[in-house]
């Protein structure tokens, strides 16, 4: 009999045991995840300011071909009419 | 109060007649339903551990990956040095009024006084307000 009652505190410390272990990992996962949002959402505004810094690096240089006095501003962020210093990958999502 | 004579529970003449060993069977088919259930409350639970290790693995990947990316940004001073375009595009503005409507689409309205004149048609016309905040995730 006593051994049957062992067998039942057993199990039922065991379940205990992986029901703890499972919610504290939940609660990991949970944090995880936010981070995980919060970096992704970094990311995005990081890829959308690269795009958008693209973008007003070609207008700069469509307005330098009808009014080359903004060339010296244009070479001190060291862009040339082909390439520019923000055309760097864009980082994967 | 006596059970015997309440009409909730009425003694049951024509039912079998309560063992020893019966009440022993019932409570070992207790035991065992308990036991089971125990045991499948145990698989479903190591089930879920197993799964979210799984998935705390994965977005712990994913976090060092995406920390890499925002670290890499923030070295690289990309923000530095578009602060530094746009006080000297600001600054352009102010000699080159005609310049006024590409640094307001980018970044608001500029110090120029005058009004600025229709944004070009395009996809980025309808944005308002400054487009390309300094520096990400601060």
């Amino acid at each position: 009999m006593a051994q049957k009652n062992m067998l039942t505190y057993f199990l039922v410390a065991l379940l205990l045991l992986t029901v703890l272990a499972t919610a504290g990992l939940t609660i990991y996962y949970v944090r995880k995840v936010r981070s995980w949002n919060m970096l992704q959402l970094q990311t995005a505004v990081i890829s959308r300011n690269r795009t958008l810094a693209n973008s007003l690096l070609n207008d700069a240089i469509e307005y330098s071909k009808r009014n080359p006095a903004i060339d010296p501003i244009l070479q001190s962020v060291g862009v040339t009419k082909r390439s520019g210093p923000f055309a760097t990958p864009t980082p994967k999502p | 109060m006596s059970d015997s004579s309440s009409p909730l529970f009425p003694p049951s003449p024509a039912g079998p007649e309560v063992t020893l060993e019966s009440l022993v069977a019932d409570y070992q088919a207790l035991r065992n339903a308990f036991h089971l259930t125990l045991v499948g409350l145990l698989i479903l639970t190591g089930s879920l551990f197993v799964f979210f290790l799984r998935e705390v693995s994965l977005a712990r990947r994913q976090v060092v990956e995406l920390s890499q990316v925002v670290a890499d940004y923030e070295k690289s001073g990309f923000a530095a040095r578009l602060e530094n375009f746009r006080v000297q595009l600001q600054s352009f503005t102010q000699t080159h009024p005609d310049f006024n409507p590409i640094y307001s689409r980018y970044f608001g309205t500029s110090s120029v006084s005058q009004p600025s004149p229709a944004p070009r048609s395009g996809p980025a016309s309808n944005l308002t307000g400054p487009r390309l905040p300094p520096t990400p995730g601060r």
